[in-house]
């Protein structure tokens, strides 16, 4: 009998559903939007800074790097890769005999610093974009010098966005040898301070010669600021309120559109209806807006998840149905309250506000 | 259950008494006319009877209590709702099958003459009509005490009639029925009289 009275107030109108359903999918959908997009605005920050090289590492002490210990910092959580680079004689590929490539020998790590991928390319030489532009090279291809070939491991992208140069034009020639090295290499994402603090004891027990400039840390590229705290950001934005904004509007909204009803609640009360009656009334009318706040709600935050990575759409649809579940609880007991609050003894009252 | 009075009288706050002395019982299955010049007292009468007004002398007691329903002067409905649907709720709310209450509601429409109306909106209704409608719904309540406020003020006098020609309808088995009109007809519709004049001191 109850489903069916408020099947009825549904289906004439009674229950104002469509203009509640509105409204509320307009506050689920918009105070979700707003929190997705703040936060696709925040892994946005990270892509840029990520993929300008800021989350890489220089630690430069020229002949005093050990290789060994270098190579060791991939093992942190944190670091991505690492490696040590030198520079070595340029070299001379035997299409174009009369310019030279700058070569730089490293240890088996480092391309994939330069990569931003862990392990080892695989056997051969990585070069840049630039170069392989120039000989007409992919990775699959084998490198003729007018000394040597040599096959193409991996072609690394080094764009001329504020980092620093020297590896625009060149060739990455991995090699065993133990020999100290000029610089450690570290990709790390988030950037800690500990490994910042590992990386500084890289050098040789021999190195510091007194000639030789004194050993310094470097970001790779420090156009995107020195530091980008991600996480300190998402936790600090200001929309991570939003549900609970969600959640006072709805009820707000809720309580609103029942109130309005007073008249016709005390009177029902007055003729029988008992109160927990006409309350879960109320809850079974609100499914019929819930439906379409919550498909709406799942539609956009899927649109949302469909533009983002792959791997953050289990992330993305959970945060994103915060604020929609936030809506219709908020919603629900927004309605079941203000019909509970309504009196019967009012009923004259209520009339008289009519 | 009849209801009885002893000795009651009202005044609000320190102001003058409204009416004193008011003794008398009444009974189930009549339909009492509560008359009386405008300002007498007789809203503030049904209200003591509903319980919502406590008098300032004299008391009032109903047997075995049970259900107090209040006919207001303006009707008053769910505007989209179908007219049987009104007159359904309390058979509903006291418990009885669909079918039955279905069935009952379209007696009682029939008895107010709105069988016509039965699947129109509320909104629909004449104010005739609509009175007549909360008359039926205050019926299908099927309270002890069933008390009407001046269903006939709003409505000119041959709309009254239309509503006048189904008060002898309120008489029911268990249900003592209070009419307060200043309605001459009205009260003529009535099957008994209650007079607060002369009962100011
Ligand atoms: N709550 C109240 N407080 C103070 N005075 C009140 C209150 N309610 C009614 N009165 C006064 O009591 C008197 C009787 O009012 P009541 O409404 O009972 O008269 P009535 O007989 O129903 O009149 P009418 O025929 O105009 O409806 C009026 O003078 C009114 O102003
Ligand atoms: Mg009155």
């Amino acid at each position: 009998m109850i489903a069916r009275e408020a099947w009825r107030n549904v289906l004439c109108g009674t229950s104002r559903t469509g203009i509640v359903a509105a409204v509320l999918v307009v506050v689920a959908v918009g105070f979700q939007l707003a929190d997705l997009l703040t936060v696709r605005g925040i892994t946005d920050r990270v892509d840029a800074f990520r993929a300008a090289g800021a989350d890489v590492l220089v630690y430069s002490s020229v002949g005093g790097i050990d290789p060994r210990r270098c190579e060791l910092l991939a093992a942190q959580p944190t670091v991505i890769a690492a490696g040590a680079v030198r520079r070595d004689p340029d070299r001379f590929a035997a299409v174009l005999p009369a310019s030279s490539i700058p070569t730089y020998a490293v240890t088996p790590g480092f391309p994939g610093v330069l990569l931003g991928t862990a392990g080892d390319p695989g056997p051969g030489v990585v070069v840049s974009r630039d170069l392989a532009d120039a000989l007409g090279l992919t990775s699959a291809d084998t490198l003729q010098l007018v000394d040597a070939t040599a096959p193409v491991a991996a072609v690394y992208d080094y764009p001329q966005d504020g980092r620093a140069t020297g590896f625009g034009y060149a060739m990455l020639a991995p090699t065993r040898d133990l020999a100290p090295f000029d610089a450690c290499w570290v990709r790390e994402w988030p950037l800690t301070e500990s490994t910042a603090m590992l990386l500084r004891g890289v050098g040789t027990t021999s190195a510091g010669t007194a000639d030789a400039p004194s050993p310094e840390l470097t970001q790779l590229n420090t156009s995107q600021g020195r530091h980008l705290d991600a996480e300190g950001l998402f936790a600090t934005r200001a929309t991570r309120w939003a549900p609970l904004l969600a959640l006072v509007v709805a009820a707000g909204v809720g309580f609103a559109s029942t109130r309005l009803r007073r008249l016709e609640i005390a009177s029902g009360r007055h003729l029988g209806v008992s109160m927990s009656a006409q309350v879960l009334g109320s809850l079974l009318e609100s499914a019929a807006w819930a439906a379409p706040v919550a498909l709406a709600a799942a539609l956009s935050a899927a649109a949302v998840a469909a533009g983002g990575h792959a791997g953050d759409v289990v992330a993305t649809l959970g945060l994103g149905a915060l604020a929609p579940l936030a809506t219709i609880v908020g919603g629900v007991v927004g309605g079941a309250v203000a019909t509970a609050t309504v009196r019967e003894r009012q009923l004259l009252r209520y009339l008289k506000e009519r | 259950m009849p209801v009885r009075l002893t000795a009651v009288g009202h005044r609000f706050g320190g102001g003058p008494w409204l009416f004193r002395d008011l003794t008398t019982v009444l009974e189930p299955g009549h339909v009492y006319a509560l008359t009386g010049p405008s300002g007498s007292g007789k809203s503030t009468l049904l209200g003591i009877l509903a319980g919502w007004i406590t008098p300032s002398e004299g008391g009032v007691e109903c047997d075995g209590g049970g259900r107090t329903t209040w006919v207001a002067q303006h009707p008053h409905g769910v505007a989209r709702r179908a007219v049987i649907d009104h007159v359904e709720l309390p058979l509903l709310a006291a418990g009885l099958q669909a079918s039955d209450a279905r069935a009952r509601a379209g007696d009682l429409l029939e008895r107010f003459r709105l069988t016509d109306h039965a699947d129109h909106p509320f909104s629909s209704l004449s104010g005739g009509e609509a009175q007549r409608l909360m008359l039926a719904r205050g019926i299908a309540a099927d309270p002890t005490l069933l008390l009407v406020d001046e269903p006939t003020a709003q409505l000119d006098r041959r709309t009254a009639a239309t509503v006048d020609a189904v008060i002898g309808e309120l008489a029911h088995a268990g249900t003592v029925v209070v009419v307060a009109t200043h309605d001459a007809q009205t009260r003529d519709a009535c099957t008994d009289r209650l007079d607060l004049e002369g009962l100011q001191p």
